[in-house]
């Protein structure tokens, strides 16, 4: 009996710690809407799968800071778009809106003109409504 | 389906848009030709002044015929403002533009392009019940009638559905885009050509009531 009283105490302790160090590793599915940026949006949020964007690509083909042309972005720089696009007209830098659909759409498209299947380009598949 | 969406939104749109200028170009040069053989008197004395103020005050809403058909007037003026305004401006499109062709201009908010588009398809039943139930336009419509209602419908009722996302979205999405690219393409061919002819008919008709001092009206 107090073996398995031990066991058990030891077994969801480790339980609990996998939960957290899930909880507190990369997020899998960025709900990007949830974070504040825009006090009225026009559209429903979309929910960025980052891990499997993240299983696919390098960083650095998302992941950008230029200077003179070059990306000098490392991980462990800052990694939220935000940071620099902002939501209003940014001057040389593209407001965020800009900034997502050039990034976003602009892989899926670039990757199905090279007649691999990719991501979606359709604004309601990734803006899903009733979710 | 994605690849469906892309040949819809992408090579279709340039084959729709050619076609409705081509056509346009077409039909305007044969119509001139027609009327230099036909109809040469209306170039004698040609009153531009009278034809262009003929232009504007039929596309101003107090014009006559508001005044003895008011509420065909006023639901034609909300079906056709609604449906120019509705397609130019809607956020959607403008950035589907931009990504296309880099240009862009001011957006209207979905909100009020949504309730633009509702009183497009409710203008749109009125004139069909309209054609139904009043006896002098039944007698005259025929499906080419019909088939210009169910083109310039077609792209607002799709249009709706797929930004609302009922029913599959994938699918109403390329049926919208169809819908607007064929409307573009039939519409030098079929009645809806009223788009330009109707600059046409009213310079004519303006500068031929000028010429006896008439009026534009």
């Amino acid at each position: 009996m107090t073996r398995n009283l031990i066991l058990t105490v030891i077994l969801t302790g480790a339980l609990l710690a996998a939960m957290v160090a899930g909880a507190t590793a990369q997020d899998d599915q960025m709900d990007l809407g949830s974070r504040g940026y825009y006090a009225k949006p026009e559209r429903p949020s979309v929910v960025f799968g980052h891990a499997f964007h993240a299983d696919k690509l390098d960083c650095m083909q998302c992941h950008h800071n230029f200077d003179n042309g070059e990306n000098i972005w490392n991980p462990g720089d800052e990694t939220n778009c935000s940071a620099c696009h902002a939501v209003e007209d940014g001057g040389a830098r593209s407001p965020l809106t800009k900034a997502y659909h050039d990034m976003c759409i602009g892989c899926h498209q670039a990757t199905l003109d090279k007649g691999q299947k990719s991501g979606p380009t359709a604004c309601g598949q990734c803006h899903v409504r009733g979710e | 389906m994605q690849s469906l969406y892309e040949f819809v939104s992408g090579p279709m749109v340039w084959i729709a848009f050619l076609t409705c200028i081509a056509g346009t170009v077409a039909r305007l040069v044969l119509f001139y030709n027609l009327s230099k053989k036909k109809d040469k008197v209306i170039y004698k004395n040609f009153q531009s002044g009278w034809a262009a103020a003929s232009v504007f005050r039929y596309l101003a809403p107090l014009n006559i015929t508001a005044r003895t058909y008011p509420v065909v007037t006023l639901m034609g003026f909300i079906f056709h403002g609604c449906l120019l305004v509705a397609a130019l401006f809607l956020s959607a499109h403008v950035l589907m533009l931009e990504r296309a062709l880099g240009i862009s201009w001011v957006v209207l908010p979905d909100a009020v392009a949504d309730g633009l588009t509702l009183a497009v398809i409710a203008a749109g039943l009125f004139f069909a019940g309209r054609r139904i139930l009043e006896p002098t336009v039944r007698i005259l419509s025929d499906g080419s009638d019909w088939l210009a209602w169910a083109l310039a419908m077609a792209p607002f009722v799709t249009g709706f559905l797929a930004y609302h996302q009922i029913g599959d979205y994938m699918t109403m999405v390329v049926l919208h885009i169809i819908a607007g690219n064929v409307m573009l393409a039939a519409l030098p061919f079929t009645r809806l050509s009223h788009a330009f002819m109707f600059f046409v008919s009213r310079m004519v008709t303006g500068s031929d009531f000028g010429k006896r001092d008439v009026g534009a009206w």
